[in-house]
């Protein structure tokens, strides 16, 4: 016998429009305001396979659907939180895979604009235990345009050493970088959603997310202001659901266990710094007066149907106003971010292999990430172009190889072959506090050039290393109060050499050449000196005829012998 | 007595003799050579590989060859831009030749030329891409009044420059005049640079 999920459209009327079904599967859902309802959906009878659908709410017709990879290099299906539909009009979903049994289980929020556009945005890693180890549970939005995620470790840690459960909350900003890590102080670290039973175990008040823990033993309220936990609070009867939030961020916390079968509502209040009247947070049980409910957490068998004033509708959730000023929605407050003022940045995360050969970045003081090719990265002010009073160096503003060859010894054309590069530093603490040093070579290049006689004439040539090769002050942005540090630098040759020595600057242009150059780049931390390197190198091509070969002139993660 | 006079005047006369030959030997083991690769400099179809580098040497190990190397090099360094007047610049700074500082000076005054064959950032504030700046930061502190002169100059342009060779120099005297053009200084990428330049 097989179970079949279904879920049915209808129309204003109650008539069905169009359902779509599951045999042996399950579904949750979220719907867009712009009429498209997204469906995810786990499939048992195919290989558990995850596919997010994004079907027109009226006819039923897919839009498009995405496939969400698979753990285990195609075994195991992956582990999905709950879909939300934010305020920016797009879609999110947390979603947990791991490569393989051996590598590290990674958590990844995907982000899908109504378009079908998808974007995957690293949240955070960790190490297996005798299989994945993180259990994704929701997004929800806060009121400056970031979303915040939670989630949970809850690997073996009897078997496991030094691996407790514990519940997360993520901050993200739009643009996916991650603003911080918080772990909530649950006596179980254990959430207890699943996208097929949307029961919201985190409810947003307009400075608070109040968030659930597993079978509802515990509550906890952090301030998203402070970025700090100023509510834990745990049930001292039966389990526990939210039931909402009130005016001044009361959390109506719905307690079951009573002798009589009764329940309890409590209002929560988390402590307020400026307030002495709840130094730790207040508790109001019974009545709740002058109380505006704005949200409920029907989870079944926790909600007692004794009381007969709701409906037992599992899969439900929704808010209502918490406060109106001048009719507006108020929900949420502001995440605490590194550049609150700023241009939201992207995540600054090393390239994802490497996220993942570390395991975790949640130890590293400061992820590095060099950029190779396309458009600086968005706040970024940094210029490779302009006259200096040593001539223009550089002719391009984007990333990548650049043809800036010109005549010899012109003040205006920068007459090199170079490639221009990013240095991106994000770091835990502040930009200030930390020195960025290079050190470049030694340089290898073998070259033909074009001598007085117009001969072509070979050449082969080592120039030593440069221990310290800056980056000067004029090339590195890492202002106080932020925690991005950007570098650029745009290594390469010059276009002519001297007619008798190819190793030296001069005025023979050179037909052909290949260039290579390793360089590395530390990153100090002045307070700690903390420091980690990363060696990359610098390849240029140059073929016949002077032309730049773009596809063999590249930056690239590593050394060259 | 008449003997012994002449006699002496005769050893003396040897003596003289001696020390002459000595000294043309001397330059019979180094000048023409020198004279030779000057000669190989100042034709950019006679200069070789190792030209610059044999000059260096043997300038290294006789003042008299380096004395002849740096009284020719300020004609060369006077001359239009060419592989020669590069040879030139770079031989004036690496033989440290205040000689040449009055044509370095002047050479100033042109657009600033490549001195190294491969760039980055940091090479600019190493003047890699300014052989005639560069020179008068390696001839070091007998450089620091041109630099000094330069960073009057009317120009911005020219006193980020003169900026630079004092930074290079990087001595006790050259902070000094960093330092005492500071507070004169209007220009303010040439007062960040001169700031920078003062950090420890």
């Amino acid at each position: 016998m097989t179970s079949v999920d279904n879920i049915i459209v209808l129309d204003a009327n109650g008539n069905e429009l169009w359902r779509k079904s599951i045999a042996c599967g399950e579904m949750g859902f979220a719907l867009h305001p712009a009429g498209m309802v997204y469906i995810l959906q786990a499939d048992y009878n195919n290989n558990g396979t995850v596919t997010l659908f994004a079907m027109d709410e009226v006819s039923g017709a897919t839009k498009f659907s995405i496939q969400l990879p698979f753990s285990w290099g195609g075994t195991l299906q992956p582990f999905t939180g709950l879909p939300s539909v934010l305020p920016d009009g797009n879609l999110y979903l947390p979603v947990e895979t791991a490569a393989d049994p051996n590598s590290p289980d990674v958590l990844q929020l995907l982000k899908v604009a109504p378009d079908g556009t998808a974007t995957w945005y690293p949240i955070t890693t960790a190490r297996q235990c005798h299989g994945p180890v993180i259990e994704p549970h929701e997004a929800i939005p806060d009121s400056s345009g970031n979303v915040l995620v939670t989630w949970d470790y809850f690997g073996n840690y009897t078997i496991c050493n030094g691996n407790q459960p514990f519940v997360e909350l993520d901050p993200i900003s739009a643009a996916g970088q991650v603003l911080g890590q918080y772990q909530l102080p649950l006596a179980v670290g254990r959430l207890s959603s699943y996208f097929s039973d949307n029961d919201g175990d985190a409810l947003l008040g307009a400075q608070h997310l109040f968030v659930a823990g597993f079978n509802g033993r515990g509550v906890v309220g952090f301030n998203l202001g402070t970025s700090s936990t100023d509510l834990s609070w745990q049930s001292s009867a039966g389990p526990l659901a939210l039931a909402g939030v009130g005016a001044g961020d009361q959390v109506i916390v719905n307690q079951t266990g009573n002798t009589d079968g009764s329940s309890t509502l409590v209002a929560l209040t988390p402590s307020l710094a400026s307030s002495n009247q709840c130094p730790t947070f207040c508790e109001t049980s019974g009545s709740f007066p002058n109380g505006t409910l704005v949200a409920f957490d029907f989870s079944g068998t926790m909600f007692p149907p004794t009381l007969g004033t709701s409906v037992p509708a599992n899969q439900y959730f929704f808010a209502l106003p918490t406060q109106s000023v001048s009719g507006e929605l108020i929900l949420g407050g502001g995440v605490t971010a590194p550049d609150a003022n700023t241009v939201p940045e992207p995540d600054l995360l090393p390239p994802w292999p490497q996220v993942a050969m570390n395991d975790s970045r949640k130890a590293s003081l400061i992820s590095i990430k060099l950029n190779f090719k396309g458009s600086k990265t968005s706040g970024d002010l940094l210029g490779f172009t302009g006259l200096t009073p040593e001539g223009i160096v550089d002719c391009s503003e984007s990333l990548g190889p650049k043809d800036c060859s010109g005549p010899p010894a012109d003040f205006h054309i920068a007459d090199r072959w170079l490639l221009n590069f990013e240095g991106n530093g994000r770091v835990y603490d502040d930009a200030s506090n930390w020195t960025v040093t290079q050190s470049a070579g030694p340089r290898h290049y073998s070259s033909f050039y074009i001598n007085i006689d117009n001969n072509l004439t070979a050449l082969n040539c080592t120039l030593p290393a440069i221990p310290m090769d800056g980056p000067g002050p004029s090339r590195v942005q890492q202002p106080a109060g932020q925690k991005s540090i950007f570098y650029i630098d745009g290594p390469g040759p010059k276009t002519h050499v001297a007619n008798s020595n190819g190793c030296a600057v001069g005025f023979s242009p050179i037909d052909s050449l290949t260039d290579w150059v390793n360089f590395k780049v530390k990153f100090t931390n002045k307070t700690s000196n903390y420091s980690k390197t990363v060696s990359f190198y610098v390849k240029l091509v140059i073929n016949t005829g002077r032309q730049l070969d773009k596809v063999n002139s590249f930056g690239k993660i590593g050394r060259l012998p | 007595m008449r003997d012994r006079i002449p006699r002496r005047g005769w050893c003396i006369s040897i003596f003289f003799a001696l020390a002459t030959l000595s000294g043309t030997r001397a330059q019979t083991d180094s000048a023409p050579d020198i004279r030779v690769l000057m000669e190989q400099l100042n034709d950019v179809r006679t200069v070789n590989a190792d030209t610059v580098r044999q000059i260096l040497e043997i300038a290294g190990k006789d003042p008299r060859a380096r004395q002849y190397v740096v009284q020719r090099l300020p004609d060369l360094i006077g001359r239009p831009e060419s592989d020669v007047w590069l040879d030139a610049i770079r031989l004036a700074g690496k033989l440290k030749a205040k000689e040449a500082i009055p044509a370095l000076q002047q050479a100033m005054s042109r657009h600033p030329v490549a001195a190294e064959p491969y760039l980055t950032f940091a090479g600019i504030e190493r003047l890699d891409n300014d052989i005639v700046a560069k020179a008068l930061s390696q001839i070091g502190d007998p450089a620091i009044p041109a630099a000094t002169s330069l960073l009057r100059s009317e120009d911005a342009g020219m006193r980020y420059r003169a900026t630079l060779i004092l930074r290079n120099i990087g001595s006790r005297s050259a902070r000094e005049a960093l330092q005492d053009r500071l507070p004169h200084e209007s220009d303010p990428e040439v007062k960040k640079l001169i700031r920078n330049s003062l950090r420890p």
